[in-house]
């Protein structure tokens, strides 16, 4: 009795592992039925579940976009919760296609920890919050602080790199959850607060009396955030990457949501445009996908700037500026460039 | 407590009066004299500023923060966030699906008990298995006919309910499984169940949760639903199994080897011995032992929040973090730990009853 | 677990045992069970390697040798963000025993005063401290950690309205600063040695004298912490006194608000566990006992000191000894408020910033196994060395 529980278990065990045998995404992803995107925690603008309990956002679209593109349907995407910690293995175990969840690429994370950042779509860099009855009016007002951070991002080197290479001391005061950090904030725990700066004007609005709070001018990194997939799998790290493209692209060809069926339809649009639709050039294929894969994400997310607008631009509460930063297309003087559709 | 002892007294000098005694007992001498002044100005020093806060000075009634005064406690508050403290995120429209898996598994738990004491060790085994395995459902929201819900808005004194009915059961089977192995006389047995509930016992429960968590996706297969709860709940499991295992073995040591013989002598066969004669015996010896392991259960499910599930004290902690509120730390935790020692006190009085109980039996 | 074995018997014996058990069936389930076993952790195993290095994900324990780049609050070992991460490692280490340690002896020593209230005579005192132990007994300690951490000492005023006294100590949100004396090396292992004295002294007298006042533990220890403060007091050449400086405090000793937080949650909670045990031994003590010690003309508190405790204490070691590995495991929830232990450093700093998550969990399972064993191991140790006291 006992001995046959045992042999059970064991069985279940190993034979649960057998399943476990590395596939090509796409593959697996098509035979699903289902794109698995993992996303972060409820952060208004890139990841928040509306009243209905919808998840809408910045990085929930390009989930849509992926799976409009891979699946034909843009609903086709489970949303699985990675929190700072757990959000790597999920990936590498293979729990999760892909990362959308902002997550910034570093050297080390791109090279040991088998993972690949095909494209960026959000440029950032942190920042500090800090208290105005402090009276600091730069980072180098900040000598001898105590910073609240949470754990787990990048923050907590960027910090100790900063401090040390203005020959500041500091105190760091390290938290599980952002909210726990913000709450000591809050509280007068920390002196300073340290987060991409576009996400710490939504943490200041969140805070009971936003206006006592201010975001010092300096940038103190850089931070180039975008989806994350596992190493080795280049169709489908081309798959995001070209998604990524195309919502960038669609926008500089002035492609949006409302006039993407009558430019396909169009013969006389840019070669481009015609390629990048589907209307020619037989492009899809080559990603392994079916040729209007590009037009199937633009007609259910729009381009990129509907993406950001809708979500953490001027048509969102969030509002994060958008022009004059590397978040603007090229032609505005941005970072954001596709390469050609050739 | 003190009440408590007060009327201790007076029933064992009936007659008397109660008060004079009191006082006498309380400086019969030197030492107890000094002893008892610290209890006064510690009681008085603590009792009378916290009465204050907690009663006479509090806000019992109101819709919102203004009603409260703030000089005293808020309860108030309690009163308006009682939702979130239940039932966490969960959809107000969609809580009676909680409601409905609470009322499953005390019902499975009850029935289970219920078999078990009739030595139907296989059927109360599977009602327990088939309550708990309908109530997550439930909960979730899985069966056909029910919404789904997101394990992301579970929470709330209901969270902590259903992972203590699942983690009770699961770790008593999977114990008595331990405890049955460490005695086994194979030596390979006995010492993966040894090693096993040695690791388990040396390791904080903090560590393989968050090897739970974070560990057991890569062990998945992909694309497998790596439930966050369902995550936590191995883990707990895997702990709590360990101590039930070393509650249950503690019993089985003190069975008297006699017990057994004489019942191979009436012809019983092995598992008839050991599911009519040892374990009843054996669990009657370890249920104060057993009884601690479930209070620390109740206890233990709230390091669940550290990693990310916000169960009874998570909720609190979200919900005092409420700014509209203004500080309700005091309230908020205050209110938690009521619960958690109504619990753990329920727990305690049904143990010592089953525990009288068994007394009387034995001694019938 | 095979090695187990072997240590405790001779090879050939155990390999008879386990064939000459009786059944060949049994004995081939056992094979089976261990084929079972090895081969299913084999697979996860190499599975899971060839997984991760499929994927260029780097394994084994090399990073430990790379810098940290991250800072820690508090800290007992020199470490910056340039030092490597096992020296992080090694913080946590210190960081999680000193807790460990610091809970167990404020916490004993706060169960004897419990202990004191509850068998008194008094019906006050004693109804007090048992709601006392009740009251932790059931609750959980997150509880009161989140409570004393975010109620009361992150919740004290801020740096400029904090508590001063006499310009030298400070307590606000930021911590409690003291001033610290400077001392030389030589120094404190003066005050060390001085300070131990007294309890050298104690333990030869109770052979020779049991009833002299030198004899007595309690005061030996009082005399030996006067004596350790009078030496650093005299011999320190000056005193470094907290300063504002920047937005914090320069110089002097600093208490962060999170290790103070621990401290009392620790302390407080374990002190009605030890409570409870130590009131069992001690009524576990016949009567006879010490109405054999009044018959003497001993006073109540040498029979408690000679008679009642020193048995008392025999009994208490083994579930003592529980207590106190429980409470080293019971440090690893200070990851909730941010201190940084063993747990916080290493299964969530280090693993997040090299997600190296095998390993850095790997790393942590062991350490806490390692310290919960050899603690165990220690006191049972301890145990066996009393009883054979006891039998002569």
């Amino acid at each position: 009795m006992r001995y046959g529980l045992f042999a059970a278990v064991v069985g279940v065990l190993v034979s649960w592992n057998c399943g476990a045998q590395a596939q090509a995404t796409l593959a697996a992803v098509k035979a699903r039925g289902e794109l698995l995107c993992g996303v972060g925690e409820n952060f208004a603008g890139f990841f928040s579940p509306d009243a209905t309990g919808k998840y809408t956002g910045f990085d929930i679209d390009f989930c849509h976009a992926v799976a409009a593109a891979t699946l034909g349907d843009a609903q086709k995407v489970k949303f699985l919760s990675a929190t700072p910690s757990a959000r790597f293995p999920q990936l590498q175990s293979g729990q999760v296609d892909i990362l959308s969840r902002e997550v910034t690429d570093t050297f080390s994370r791109d090279t040991s920890l088998g993972l690949d950042f095909p494209i960026i779509t959000f440029y950032d860099g942190h920042a500090l919050m800090v208290a105005k009855s402090l009276g600091a009016k730069t980072a180098k007002d900040l000598n001898g602080a105590n910073v609240c951070t949470q754990t787990g991002l990048s923050t907590e080197v960027i910090i100790a790199d900063y401090f040390k290479s203005n020959n500041l001391t500091y105190k760091p005061v390290v938290f599980d959850s952002r909210d726990q950090a913000l709450a000591a904030f809050e509280k007068g725990r920390c002196d300073v607060f340290s987060s991409d700066r576009s996400t710490l004007f939504a943490y200041r609005s969140a805070l009971s009396n936003p206006d006592g709070f201010t975001v010092l001018d300096e940038t103190i990194s850089k931070s180039l955030n975008g989806p994350t997939v596992r190493h080795g799998d280049n169709n489908w790290a081309d798959i995001v990457r070209w998604t990524g493209y195309v919502l960038i692209a669609a926008e500089e060809f002035g492609v949006t949501s409302t006039n993407v069926d009558a430019m396909k339809a169009d013969a006389n649009a840019p070669a481009e445009v015609r390629r990048m639709l589907g209307a020619e050039g037989g492009f899809g294929q080559m990603l392994g996908l079916s040729d209007d894969w590009g037009y199937r994400i633009i007609k259910s997310v729009g381009n990129y700037g509907e993406v950001y607008d809708r979500n953490i631009g001027s048509g969102s509460k969030v509002s994060i500026p958008r022009e004059k930063t590397l978040n603007a297309l090229w032609k505005n003087g941005g970072a954001l460039i596709a390469p050609s559709f050739q | 407590m003190t009440a408590q002892a007060g009327t201790a007294n007076q029933d064992r000098t009936p007659g008397r009066n109660a008060v004079s005694d009191f006082i006498r007992r309380s400086f019969s001498d030197r030492r107890t004299g000094i002893v008892t002044v610290l209890a006064l100005i510690i009681l008085v020093g603590g009792g009378v500023p916290f009465l204050e806060w907690a009663l006479f000075n509090a806000d019992f009634v109101g819709n919102g923060p203004a009603d409260c005064r703030r000089v005293g406690a808020c309860w108030v508050f309690i009163a308006q966030k009682a939702g979130q403290l239940g039932y966490g995120f969960y959809p107000q429209d969609l809580r009676w699906q909680v409601n409905i898996s609470m009322a499953v598994s005390a019902l499975g738990l009850v029935g289970a008990f219920a078999a078990a004491r009739r030595y139907q060790v296989a059927l109360a085994a599977a009602v327990y298995a088939v309550s708990v395995v309908l109530s997550f459902d439930i909960f979730g929201g899985r069966l056909p006919g029910l919404t789904q819900v997101a394990v992301e808005k579970w929470g709330g004194l209901t969270l902590t309910l259903l992972l203590f009915s699942i983690g009770v059961g699961v770790s008593f089977l999977l114990g008595g499984l331990l405890a049955m192995g460490r005695r086994s006389e194979r030596p390979v047995i006995r010492s993966i169940a040894s090693v096993y509930v040695e690791f388990m016992r040396g390791v904080p429960l903090i560590a393989i949760l968050f090897v739970a968590v974070i560990l057991l996706p890569l062990f998945l297969p992909s694309g497998a639903d790596a439930n966050l709860f369902l995550r936590i709940v191995i883990g707990i499991c895997l702990y709590t199994s360990s101590y039930m295992a070393e509650a249950i073995r503690a019993g089985l040591d003190a069975v008297p080897t006699g017990s057994r013989e004489a019942a191979y002598a009436l012809g019983l066969s092995n598992w008839n011995t050991q599911k009519l004669v040892v374990f009843p015996q054996a669990l009657t010896i370890s249920l104060p032992g057993l009884i601690n392991t479930m209070v620390a259960l109740v206890k233990d499910t709230s390091l669940v929040i550290i990693v990310g599930v916000h169960d009874l004290l998570g909720s609190t902690q979200l919900a005092i973090g409420d700014v509209a509120w203004g500080n309700v730390l005091w309230e908020g935790y205050f209110f938690a730990g009521a619960v958690y020692f109504l619990m753990c006190y329920v727990l305690n009085c049904v143990g010592r009853h089953l525990e009288a109980k068994a007394r009387r039996a034995t001694a019938r | 677990m095979l090695a187990h074995l072997e240590a405790t018997a001779p090879k050939a014996s155990w390999m008879r045992r386990v064939l000459a058990r009786g059944d060949l069936v049994g004995s081939l389930v056992q094979i089976a069970l261990v084929a079972a076993l090895a081969g299913g952790a084999w697979y996860i195993v190499s599975s899971t390697m060839a997984n991760l290095s499929s994927r260029g994900i780097t394994t084994g324990f090399a990073f430990l040798s790379r810098p940290a780049g991250f800072d820690v609050a508090f800290s007992l070992l020199p470490f910056t963000s340039a030092s490597p991460l096992w020296m992080a490692l090694l913080v946590g280490i210190t960081n999680t025993l000193f807790l460990a340690v610091t809970g167990m002896v404020l916490g004993t020593l706060l169960a004897f005063a419990v202990v004191s209230f509850r068998l008194s005579k008094s019906p006050l005192a004693s109804g007090l401290a048992a709601g006392y132990i009740g009251l932790f007994r059931n609750t959980p300690i997150l509880l009161h950690l989140l409570f004393w951490y975010f109620a009361v000492f992150a919740a004290m005023p801020n740096i400029r309205n904090g508590l001063v006294l006499e310009d030298a100590i400070f307590l606000n949100n930021r911590g409690l600063f003291v001033p610290w004396p400077q001392l030389s090396g030589w120094g404190w292992l003066i005050a060390c040695v001085l300070a131990l004295l007294p309890i050298a002294a104690s333990r030869w007298m109770r052979r020779q004298h049991p009833t002299s006042a030198f004899a007595r533990i309690d005061l030996s220890l009082l005399l030996g912490l006067v004596l350790f403060v009078a030496v650093v007091v005299i011999a320190a050449t000056s005193w470094e006194v907290p300063v504002r400086a920047g937005l914090g405090m320069r110089g002097g000793a600093l208490v962060i608000p999170e290790l103070m937080a621990v401290i009392v949650a620790m302390c407080t909670y374990s002190s009605a566990f030890i409570a409870e045990l130590l009131r069992g031994a001690i009524q576990g003590i016949d009567r006879g006992q010490t109405e054999a010690g009044q018959a003497l003309g001993l006073h109540a508190g040498a029979i408690s000191r000679l008679i009642v405790f020193p048995q008392a204490i025999r009994v208490v070691i083994p579930p003592l000894t529980n207590q106190y590995v429980n409470m080293i495991k019971q440090t690893a929830i200070v990851a909730a408020i941010a201190f940084p232990d063993l747990m916080l450093i290493m299964g969530k700093t280090v693993l997040t910033q090299t997600g190296q998550a095998i390993e850095s969990l790997m790393i942590v399972t062991s350490v806490y196994l390692i310290i919960s064993l050899t603690a165990a191991g220690l006191m049972h140790l301890y145990a066996a060395k009393l009883k054979a006291v006891g039998q002569r």
